[in-house]
């Protein structure tokens, strides 16, 4: 919860795993990790075949085992299982809420920078005002009037990162705007969309698109607190922040809930960020 | 002699901007209570629905308590008569306690501003001593241990860190108490938890801030002068590095009141952010309003205070603000 994305800040994050072996190394790890939560997201039962919210009395607080690889909770359900299957709502928000942010975003920052004069000074403020409500408590004050649901997770944190899209989207049409080519362009006839779409646009993208691998795994990581606070999806929706809170009650008997849904959380948003890192240098070179 | 006026001349016009930058908050505030007011009218949802779920229907008791509760009126007549009354000073009654907002905020909200603050100097200290360090020794040992701290910190769910602490450093070690508010040890574990992602930023910052400028000319030039590297760092490049620093330090506050939800949760601490997920929880508006509005005003102030910090403490800006005006 770091707040970037909600900054709008890009340049601040770069690692410093410049190229080389290590690095390339990380961001593979990086990318197996991704394949596998996608693979959840998409065919859970392959990877773990049975229900995951199966309640089963006589196996509560089973410690890991062969049969239940990161042991029961207090329903007896598998945390394995719950694991795989809650992949898809962190996956979903993560991924959705940043095709929102960047979408609406991108579209806002875009028209801020090209249009100028009095369009870019109300985009101005109107972005001003959204940056002074921090992040997460934007998206917990629309959960608090919209229930919670999936659905309202993915709108409130898409909603709660558009600003700092916008932002990063405008400085760089700024930057863009004001080169030979464009002038070029202009004075040719081209006209202002397809100067927009054809020569803007493209230049300004590479800034966005690191920016919105920051935003996944911050997406991620807002959406588990808001689930661990009680505003996540319904109870019976298998979801990591969901099940790190339902362990923390209990911890000195069954430390295997929480810390392999922390584990879990944690190795996603780290691998986001990396593979972010490494693909923002890739583009760059 | 020749000082004086220069110098009323300055003060003068240091107090000028600082009242226009505060007086420019003013209009931000205002959207932000609109914004806040229409998501929580906009969106789907009925607090007085809430409010009655638990007790037996009884005919005209929501029209009663809506009218009661000033529901009744179109929404921007609610919205004018909300400013009015915040004008005023008052901001509404809570729907579950009936007492003043600012009465059940105020009784909360010392916790949560000690927990903050300990959280900030913790983020200041650590973020700007870990930045240095690893530019320093930059590519060493301690420079991938630093980065790997501000990977970690940055990418684990805080309320897992509390978790962690809560287990290792509290029932293990029994060195503070796990839970609750009030006593000093009761402030140490939430301000670590709450201080460590946004210290992992901040090293991140410094960092790149101090490798930049060991790169610049003036740098060089003071080396091949034959100045020591130690002296170099602290007394140029620090001062170069550290100010940027100390934005995003005051940018990473309103994060840190906003991480206060959550971290009062995991250690059961009194403050406004319990306070905030159990008016949420219960479609208390008006103190989820009071709440979200408080927050976002100590949030503008902190920015217009480091904007002005900046102003004083980095003479460019501060020539550049004179010619300016």
């Amino acid at each position: 919860m770091s707040g970037i994305v909600a900054l709008g800040v890009s340049r601040f994050r770069s690692l410093g795993i410049r190229g080389g072996r290590t690095g390339n190394l990380l961001a593979l790890l990086s990318a197996l990790w991704l394949l596998v939560t996608l693979a959840a997201l998409i065919v859970p039962g392959v990877l773990a075949p049975g229900d995951p919210t199966d309640l089963r009395p006589a196996l509560v607080f089973q410690p890991p085992s062969a049969e239940n690889p990161f042991g029961t909770d207090q329903y007896g359900r598998s945390v394995y299982l719950l694991l795989v299957h809650g992949a898809r709502t962190a996956m979903l928000v993560g991924l959705a809420s940043t095709a929102i942010a960047v979408t609406v975003g991108a579209l806002i920052g875009l028209i801020a920078g090209f249009a100028g004069g009095w369009v870019d000074a109300v985009i101005g403020r109107v972005l001003d005002v959204l940056m002074s409500i921090p992040g997460v408590l934007l998206a917990l004050v629309i959960t608090a009037g919209a229930g919670s649901s999936t659905g309202v997770l993915i709108i409130s944190v898409g909603v709660a990162f558009i600003a700092g899209f916008a932002r990063v989207m405008r400085a760089q049409v700024l930057a863009t705007r004001e080169r030979v080519y464009i002038d070029a362009a202009r004075s040719v006839g081209f006209s202002g969309p397809r100067i927009l779409f054809r020569h803007v646009l493209p230049n300004a993208i590479t800034p966005v698109i690191g920016l919105a691998t920051i935003a996944v795994g911050e997406a991620i990581l807002v959406a588990s607190a808001l689930s661990f606070l009680g505003l996540g999806p319904r109870l019976d929706v298998p979801d990591w922040g969901q099940l790190l809170a339902s362990g923390q009650p209990f911890l000195v008997q069954a430390w295997w809930v929480s810390t392999f849904a922390g584990v879990t959380i944690s190795l996603t948003v780290v691998a986001v960020s990396l593979l972010g890192d490494w693909l923002k240098d890739w583009m760059e070179k | 002699m020749l000082h004086f006026p220069i110098l009323i001349d300055r003060r003068h016009l240091m107090f000028l901007i600082i009242v226009k930058r505060l007086l420019a908050g003013i209009p931000t505030l205002l959207a932000v209570a609109l914004v806040v007011f229409l998501i929580l009218r906009l969106v789907p949802g009925d607090p007085i629905r809430a409010l009655l779920s638990s007790s037996p229907p009884s005919p005209g008791l929501e029209e009663r308590l809506r009218s009661q509760l000033g529901l009744d009126v179109p929404i921007p007549q609610q919205f004018i008569s909300f400013l009015w009354d915040a004008l005023h000073g008052d901001f509404g009654s809570s729907y579950a306690t009936r007492q003043p907002v600012t009465t059940v905020i105020g009784q909360q909200l010392m916790p949560t501003l000690q927990l903050a603050l300990a959280a900030t100097v913790l983020t200041a200290v650590l973020g700007i001593t870990f930045g240095v360090l690893a530019a320093t020794y930059r590519n060493s040992v301690l420079d991938g241990a630093i980065r790997l701290f501000s990977l970690l910190s940055t990418s684990m769910p805080s309320f897992w860190v509390g978790l962690l602490l809560i287990m290792f450093i509290a029932f293990q070690l029994r060195l503070v108490p796990a839970t609750g508010s009030g006593g000093f040890d009761q402030l140490i574990l939430p301000a670590i938890t709450l201080g460590l992602p946004a210290a992992g930023v901040v090293t991140r910052i410094v960092r790149n801030n101090v490798l930049e400028v060991l790169e610049e000319n003036f740098v060089t030039a003071l080396r091949a002068k034959g100045m020591s590297a130690g002296t170099i760092m602290l007394k140029h490049v620090l001062r170069s590095a550290v100010i940027p620093a100390v934005t995003v330090v005051g940018l990473q506050i309103g994060v840190l009141l906003a991480g206060a939800v959550i971290v009062e949760q995991t250690f059961a601490r009194q403050g406004i952010g319990k306070l905030l997920v159990q008016a949420i929880l219960s479609g208390d508006y008006p103190v989820v309003q009071g709440i979200v509005l408080l927050i976002a005003a100590i949030y503008i102030l902190v920015n217009i205070l480091v904007d002005i910090a900046y102003t004083v403490i980095d003479p460019r800006i501060r020539m550049a603000v004179r010619s300016d005006a």
